[in-house]
């Protein structure tokens, strides 16, 4: 019994051990992603911006594809709206589609159709776990890059997603484009606090913390702009400043999991706001 | 004498067999056959299965815990016991086949002493696959029967394999002491070769699909009767004893059966968890599942999670086993000969589980490069994603590992007369192990304060920020597996002395070598080729080639610890040279490196160790090793080793399974449970930790009552090996 006990000792020894190093890590909580409400009568700005917030979201799109940067894994989408148009003209171009957006969804659709050229056939699906509408939402985004945006609530995709679907349940979605989860209510300089932007930001000076000053943001760049900066910080990292670091701050808070589309959007005013004091 | 009376005149009745009983057991058999026919056509056959939505979903409710955690916590438990009970076989049957093969009775009492241990732990693991079942049926009911309708009839095979799994090991167990001996009975050569068949089948099968892939199994039965019938006209002509008569045989027979069941229940049983991850089949249009079980069995991470699996299975089963012994010999009284005794097995069980665990590093890489190959995003979500903080815990395991396994090695020099020679290189490979370890568990981020970031520049160290990426961690642990290793080539070597020259070793010996250097060589090239084309680096094979056969000439020049040297700078020039160029290359390109590294590595252990068998057979020996003198603290390393082991399962169960993320069958059936968000690292380590403990006190528990029946048999068998207890190899030595 005696050597029952010092090796039950021992191993409860290396036990908390291991248990010690895990807690003493980062920890990270994953939410499921929010689910987007969309009405079909929505404006095309909101579709944009909601396939931006899928893109950097539920998407997942982010994870391997750069805007503005070439992408080791997945090509820049920078002008992609632009490319689609020109792209199904292409002799090595075998798919379906006869048009931009139907190029769009194809490519989320069925990746492999078309992989540009230095790339790996890797891309997963991912439009088969999105909504009609949110379909729709992620093609307007990326219209956006460098075309003009010609889907709406009303367009479907019979080609991919069966007869309807598309207005369907566009039908059974009377709600305005918004986030499921509810807005806190907070003003986007209360939200700014509580996300704990002020421990790396100056929003009161020029000077720089760990990232840089935004109390002249508004008057330096456009909503958009900023929108982009917080979804995916490493898109456009200001010189001087580390890469990875904002990101990894936000992921680890939870931020991209938690935060509402209407407290985001709210954030974005308020920076828009800031004019440096002018 | 008695006893070898009634072995070699065969024992009908024995097992309690009347003719009845033979016709009935006939006839069960041949019914089970048929039904085992249909069961497969039904695998085959293609079905549809909604999929189900989320006002479908249901859930059922677990008082105080949860039902998320009470369903990890039985899976667990019930995966931990499963692997036991699937390793262990494995290892018991090499170990008799070693004893029958050298007709050594002390092996094969030390199969026979594990298989006590597995008989024991059976039933809880069964017991555990129970509870699992209910609570799937009461916690997730939709999602249960959305997969038992994709995979019923693999769950009816499961349960014939299940009866076979139980009928063989039962067998295997109880008819030990009765399958020894030879007899001419005809009952006896009959039941040999009908089982003979049985282990045979698997490769007939092989057979079968190589020569008609679309009716392999008509063929298969054809070829199977011929067998039959050539292995009775074999056993009835001949005019000696053959294999056919031979009982051990048919007891050996019901091993390999039993590693049979135990392995195919396990694959089915993985495909079942492997679907989850890489569901196939699936028409997003239409809703539902389309396709045959049998397609959505053969998913795309199936055969790596099967080949992981296996690997890990036997690591496992040894570090429990070599625990068990490690306990035994601490509660054995100081140089009594049941300490001996408990040392030689604790030993066994560790070199066994070392063996597992130096190719587990590359079965989990090609378990990765699959997830990554199946789906970017669950790829992303592992290495980059909420999950890549637990690759630093694993880190920090296997470096426990690693160092463990060495450590017991060097200490169990000292139990080795001559081995003092090779101390020298202890320091060196403490340092190496350490460097490497460190490295390992340096990760890319690090956990920094505001100040400490503010003063870094970011999240990045500015030096070991370096040491963060795949590149760095590649190198470490191959030079880690080639360390370790080395630890054990010195340790085997420890009590040899003057070796044979090459001219009087075996004609066999040498075209062993010979052979298996071709293969290895063979290996290298079919691994290396893409990955080097790419990199524009081929000439990098040709060199392993020329160091490769510079090793070969060197052995049979009777330098073949020098052939040895050549080809562990060889590898470790190979590795370090592809960790560098790795930060240089993009991604694409770098992770064709690992195949690189891996393959030069598992090169030298594959050829480094048949030519440290080759060169130190019949070498003169320096002393007898000592068994049971190795200090009691190599025992705790034991503990650590075996519970190590078990945390790392836990661990990587999490992760197997969190990868998911909010999917219960990934990208096709969403969690709508209150469950659905994937817990912290710090959670999952509460939970594993509890696990863990309840895994060990229930085989602590099993293993009493092991013990608690044999006691007395116990002290006497170990009394009979102390006297008989083996030096490092099994051959005998000669010299002076």
């Amino acid at each position: 019994m005696r050597t029952f006990l010092k090796v039950f000792a021992f191993n409860i020894v290396v036990i908390a051990f291991f248990l010690y190093v895990g807690n003493s890590i980062p920890q990270l909580r994953q939410d499921p992603p929010q689910e987007l409400v969309l009405a079909a009568d929505a404006s095309a700005e909101d579709f944009v911006k909601a396939g931006q917030d899928l893109f950097y979201g539920k998407g997942t799109c982010a994870l391997c594809h750069e805007i503005g940067k070439k992408g080791e894994r997945c090509p820049d989408l920078a002008g992609v709206g632009e490319r689609a148009e020109t792209r199904i003209k292409e002799e090595r171009y075998k798919g379906k589609a006869t048009n931009g957006a139907e190029y769009l969804v194809e490519s989320l659709m069925e990746p492999t159709t078309y992989v540009v050229e230095g790339y790996q056939p890797s891309m997963p699906p991912v439009g088969r776990q999105l909504s009609d509408l949110e379909l729709v939402a992620v093609v307007s985004f990326l219209q956006s890059q460098g075309g003009e945006v010609s889907v709406n609530g009303q367009t479907h995709f019979p080609k991919w997603r069966g007869e309807g679907g598309g207005v369907a349940s566009a039908a059974a979605a009377p709600a305005p484009v918004t986030a499921a989860a509810a807005s806190s209510g907070a003003s986007g300089q209360e939200l700014i606090q509580q996300w704990g932007c002020i421990t790396c930001h100056k929003l009161d000076g020029p000077d720089k913390l760990i990232g840089p000053s935004l109390w002249d943001i508004g008057a330096r760049k456009d909503a958009n702009y900023i929108r982009e900066s917080i979804l995916q910080p490493d898109a456009v990292v200001v010189e001087g400043f580390p890469a990875g670091l904002m990101k990894g701050t936000l992921d680890g808070s939870g931020f991209y999991q938690k935060v509402p589309l209407q407290d985001l959007n709210a954030i974005v005013d308020y920076l828009t706001s800031l004019k440096g004091g002018k | 004498m008695q006893k070898q009376v009634n072995h070699t005149q065969g024992s009908p009745g024995r097992l309690g067999m009347t003719t009845e009983g033979r016709h009935r057991t006939v006839v069960l058999v041949v019914l089970l056959s048929l039904l085992s026919l249909g069961v497969i056509a039904d695998v085959v056959h293609a079905i549809e299965v909604p999929i189900p939505t989320k006002e479908q979903m249901v859930y059922g409710d677990f008082p105080v815990v949860g039902r998320r955690i009470a369903i990890w916590a039985i899976a667990q438990l019930h995966l931990m016991f499963g692997a036991f009970v699937v390793g262990v076989p494995l290892f018991i049957l090499i170990i008799e086949i070693m004893g029958a093969a050298t007709k050594s009775q002390r092996y094969d009492d030390l199969a026979h002493e594990f298989t006590r241990l597995l008989s024991v732990a059976f039933s809880t693991t069964a017991t555990f696959g129970g509870i699992l079942v209910f609570f799937l049926i009461g916690l997730y009911p939709t999602f249960t029967n959305f997969l038992a309708r994709i995979f019923f009839p693999s769950m009816v095979v499961y349960v014939f394999l299940f009866f076979g799994e139980s009928f063989s090991m039962y067998l295997y167990y109880y008819g030990w002491e009765a399958l020894k001996g030879t007899s001419r009975r005809v009952g006896t050569m009959l039941g040999t070769a009908v089982l003979t068949l049985l282990v045979l089948y698997p490769a007939l099968l092989l057979l079968s699909s190589v020569l008609s892939s679309e009716s392999a199994l008509p063929v298969s039965y054809g070829l199977a009767v011929v067998v039959f019938i050539a292995l009775l006209a074999y056993g009835w002509l001949a005019k000696t004893t053959t294999f056919l008569h031979n009982q051990k045989w048919m007891h050996i027979c019901f091993g390999i059966l039993l590693n049979y069941f135990g392995l195919t229940l396990m694959m089915i049983s993985n495909s079942w968890a492997t679907y989850m991850t890489s569901p196939v089949g699936i028409d997003v249009n239409a809703g539902v599942f389309r396709g045959t079980t049998w397609e959505a069995m053969n998913n795309f991470t199936w055969m790596p999670v099967n080949l992981h699996r296996f690997i890990a299975n036997i690591a496992f089963g040894g570090s429990v086993v070599a625990a068990y012994a490690a306990f035994r010999f601490l509660a054995s009284p100081r140089d009594s000969a049941a300490r001996a005794h408990y040392d030689w097995m604790a030993y066994i069980g560790n070199f066994i589980a070392i063996i597992g665990l130096i190719p587990l590093p590359f079965a989990g890489y090609w378990l990765g490069r699959e997830i990554y190959g199946y789906d970017q995003q669950l790829g992303i979500t592992m290495m980059g994603g909420i999950f890549s903080w637990l690759f630093i815990l694993q880190a920090v395991l296997i470096g426990a590992l690693f160092l463990g396994a060495n450590y017991y090695l060097w200490l169990g020099m000292e139990r080795i007369p001559g081995s003092e020679r090779y101390r020298r290189f202890i320091p060196w490979l403490l340092g190496i192990l350490t460097v490497c370890f460190l490295v390992w568990l340096t990760p890319h981020s690090l956990v920094a304060s505001l100040e400490e970031a503010r003063k870094m520049g970011g999240a990045h160290h500015p030096l070991l920020g370096v040491f963060g990426v795949m590149s760095a961690k590649n190198t470490v642990v191959n030079i880690m597996i080639l360390s370790t290793f080395l630890s054990f080539l010195i340790y085997r070597r420890g009590n040899k002395g003057e070796r044979l020259p090459m001219a009087q070793q075996s004609v066999a010996s040498k075209i062993t070598l010979v052979v298996i250097t071709v293969i290895a060589l063979f290996v290298l090239f079919w691994a290396q080729t893409g990955p080097l084309q790419a990199a524009g680096k081929l000439w990098i094979r040709w060199l392993e080639t020329i160091c490769i056969v510079a090793a070969l000439a060197l052995t049979f020049l009777n330098r073949g610890t020098v052939g040895q040297w050549l080809l562990f700078a060889m590898a470790a020039v190979v590795v370090v040279f592809f960790g560098a160029y790795g930060y240089f290359v993009e991604a694409i390109v770098r992770i064709g490196f690992s195949i690189v590294q891996v393959s030069s590595v598992l090169m030298v252990l594959i050829v480094g160790t048949t030519i440290d068998v080759v060169i130190f057979r019949g070498a003169r020996v320096v002393g007898e090793i000592q068994w049971g003198k190795i200090p009691e603290r190599a025992q705790y390393i034991l503990f650590l080793l075996a519970t190590s082991f078990t945390w790392l399962m836990g661990l990587m169960g999490y992760a197997r399974s969190g990868l998911r993320t909010h999917w219960h069958v990934f990208n096709v059936v969403r969690d709508y449970s209150s469950d659905a968000f994937t817990p912290p690292l710090g959670f999952a380590c509460w939970v594993i930790s509890a696990i863990v403990l309840v895994f060990m006190l229930l085989v602590s528990f099993i293993f009493w009552l092991a013990h608690l029946g044999t006691q007395g048999h116990e002290q006497e068998e170990a009394m009979l090996h102390a006297a008989t207890l083996p030096a490092l190899e099994p051959e005998p030595a000669t010299g002076d």
